[in-house]
């Protein structure tokens, strides 16, 4: 099975956002976050059309399965 | 802006309450007339999971995936229990089995149940990478 790669921590580490600050950002809660970073969950395209849009870049580029 | 509980804490107080009313239940000699015992311990529980402690935080799509696991888990293991309870029931000529306290256990068990199954689907241990 495709396992999902993301590059949500690096574009944190750009922006200087904690998790605790992109989760209210999206709705979300922190523990979802730290779960989407380490690739066991795989977010809803609401989801990650709303965290691309915080970055001001893609879905494709965030996120991607290998 | 006042900081909302984890939703997580919702389910350890519901662990705890429901754990505190089986163990009442299981010591009920203690108190013999108990009657107002299960509606007092409700009263606190609804009271401590809405008003005192506040807000919880809403939830999100991986709280409903989660909770949709420890709902789906809880409710084959109750139609299991209910359909083994029934079963033992109809073959035995003790049909205390049917008294009302087996549902009430059932129930009670299922909401623990729930609980813990979302507890342990939610976890999220230090070791995955918090930042804060």
């Amino acid at each position: 099975m495709p396992e999902l790669k993301t590059k949500l921590k690096e574009y944190r580490a750009i922006f200087d956002m904690k998790q605790g600050e992109l989760a209210e950002l999206v709705g979300v809660r922190r523990e979802t976050i730290i779960r989407l970073e380490k690739g066991q969950y795989v977010p809803s395209l609401k989801l990650a059309m709303d965290i691309a849009a915080v970055f001001g870049t893609t879905v494709e580029e965030l996120f991607s399965f290998e | 802006m006042k900081k909302k509980n984890n939703y997580r804490n919702f389910h350890i107080i519901t662990i705890i309450v429901v754990t505190v009313v089986m163990l009442l239940y299981f010591i009920g000699n203690i108190f013999p007339d108990n009657k107002w015992l299960t509606p007092v311990i409700i009263f606190v529980y609804l009271s401590s999971t809405t008003k005192l402690i506040g807000p919880y935080e809403k939830k999100d799509e991986l709280t409903k995936i989660n909770l949709g696991r420890a709902n789906g888990i809880t409710l084959i293991t109750v139609i299991a229990a209910l359909f083994v309870i029934s079963l033992i029931g109809s073959n035995s000529d003790n049909k205390d089995i049917f008294a009302s306290e087996v549902y009430i256990f059932t129930a009670l068990a299922a909401i623990l149940m729930r609980s813990l199954l979302f507890i342990v689907f939610d976890r999220t241990p230090e070791s995955l990478g918090g930042d804060e």
